[in-house]
């Protein structure tokens, strides 16, 4: 089972900063559903998504003996994470740019490639979700899927309180709209 | 199937208000139950991350950049553009002074001798300066808080004299009726090179051949004094004070 509770989390982090690789693999095996959950929503695309978070945790690998003993793990993660995400992002963006005009859609949604579920409300969600600017869907996902505070989301973004709790409004006040259009055109 | 998961389509359409309640309204719950069951994991790409981790060897460089990453994304994705394109900015300008006065230092050695020996120069309100100029191209009577620079080029290309301008701050000879020039190019001769007082500035050219010259300021016939803002001799004729110039072709 690799759920861990508060205190068990907090010996295996101690023991993988001293480089006790049973403890790291456990760490992997704690973070890594969540991780994907978020990778997936932020890339919607399933290779971009594993590889951000392969890159996630061999940078949490390569850094983990930095890290504060007091300082909370979550945040810390979702950072690199996050960063590693818009890096793909960036990448793909880019490559998509590099196509000719109208060979390949940039937009994340109508790509055939993504990896958005294929039943009813779930799928509206995802949709939805997609169509938000990534730092409003990254606010939203923090908020609201991984349950984090804005101290927290400031830690892990970078921005401040107030932008955050803007940026999660914007997202909620779009996912309305959105999938409001979308029941009444159904 | 749960209600929560119901699609609007299949009759689980919330009332209209709902979408206009509070963050907490039906829908908010109803997006966050279908965002938060976590994906099936493929435990291969786990193995595939604790192999990665096991075989990760990096050399120090590699180690040391690293710790920067960080640092790079949160500039990246973090930092407003024009923050950005501000603090660029600021760095190549920082970095251009840097450059700018590390190489303008009189003490830098150039072309493998000390500058300090080589070039006199003069800087601020009090001007005392010793400069060689190229031929034909002297610079006017310098003017106060200018900074004057020898020429650079080689000293042994050419032997032809090149008028070089010697100026003394008339403050710092306070009671100065006259002021001239000695050197080991006159023999030292009190009397040989006055200078002229023009707007606070005691100042005459003389032409000089390319080299090295020992040389000082001789007030009211009598008192010997270097040039306060040239470089300063070591080897002081008979223990009187003198300042050096270095006389260079262009």
């Amino acid at each position: 089972m690799h759920s861990l509770d508060a205190g068990t989390l907090h010996l295996v982090l101690q023991q993988a900063r001293h480089g006790d690789r049973a403890s790291f693999a456990r760490l992997v095996e704690h973070y890594y559903p969540r991780a994907l959950r978020f990778a997936l929503q932020m890339l919607h695309h399933r290779e971009d998504a594993e590889e951000a978070v392969q890159d996630a945790f061999l940078r949490v690998h390569d850094n983990l003996a930095r890290f504060r003993d007091d300082a909370p793990f979550d945040p810390w993660f979702f950072r690199i994470l996050g960063n590693r995400c818009r890096t793909l992002m960036a990448k793909r963006k880019r490559h998509h740019e590099t196509f000719e005009y109208g060979d390949v859609p940039v937009d994340a949604a109508s790509d055939a490639e993504t990896d958005i579920p294929d039943e009813g409300f779930v799928r509206d969600v995802h949709q939805a979700l997609a169509q938000l600017p990534p730092e409003q869907r990254e606010a939203f996902l923090l908020r609201h899927v991984n349950d984090m505070d804005y101290e927290e989301m400031t830690i892990v973004t970078g921005a401040k309180g107030s932008t955050l709790r803007m940026r999660v409004k914007r997202a909620i006040d779009t996912l309305r709209v959105v999938l409001r259009e979308g029941a009444i055109h159904e | 199937m749960n209600d929560r998961f119901r699609s609007p389509r299949e009759g689980g359409v919330p009332p209209s208000a709902d979408f206009r309640e509070d963050d907490d309204d039906r829908l908010l719950r109803q997006v966050r139950a279908a965002l938060t069951p976590t994906p099936a994991v493929d435990r291969r790409a786990i193995a595939r991350i604790l192999t990665a981790v096991a075989d990760r060897k990096r050399t120090p460089w590699q180690r040391f950049v690293g710790r920067f990453e960080g640092v790079r994304e949160w500039w990246q994705f973090s930092t407003p553009p024009l923050a950005r394109v501000g603090s660029m900015a600021a760095l190549a300008l920082t970095v251009g002074f840097v450059a700018r006065g590390y190489l303008m230092r009189p003490d830098v050695p150039v072309n493998g001798r000390s500058g300090a020996d080589m070039v006199a120069t003069g800087v601020g309100a009090g001007v005392g300066v010793a400069v060689a100029a190229p031929q034909g191209d002297m610079p006017p009577v310098a003017q106060r808080g200018t900074t004057l620079h020898a020429a650079e080029g080689s000293a042994d290309a050419s032997t032809l004299p090149i008028p070089v301008q010697f100026m003394l701050d008339a403050r710092e000879v306070a009671g100065g009726t006259t002021v001239s020039l000695v050197g080991d190019f006159n023999d030292w001769d009190v009397n040989a090179i006055p200078l002229t007082l023009d707007n606070g500035v005691w100042s005459t050219t003389l032409p000089l051949p390319p080299g090295r010259h020992v040389y000082a300021f001789v007030v009211n016939g009598k008192r010997w004094i270097a040039d306060p803002r040239a470089p300063q001799a070591p080897d002081a004729d008979f223990g009187r004070p003198g300042s050096v110039v270095l006389v260079r072709t262009p």
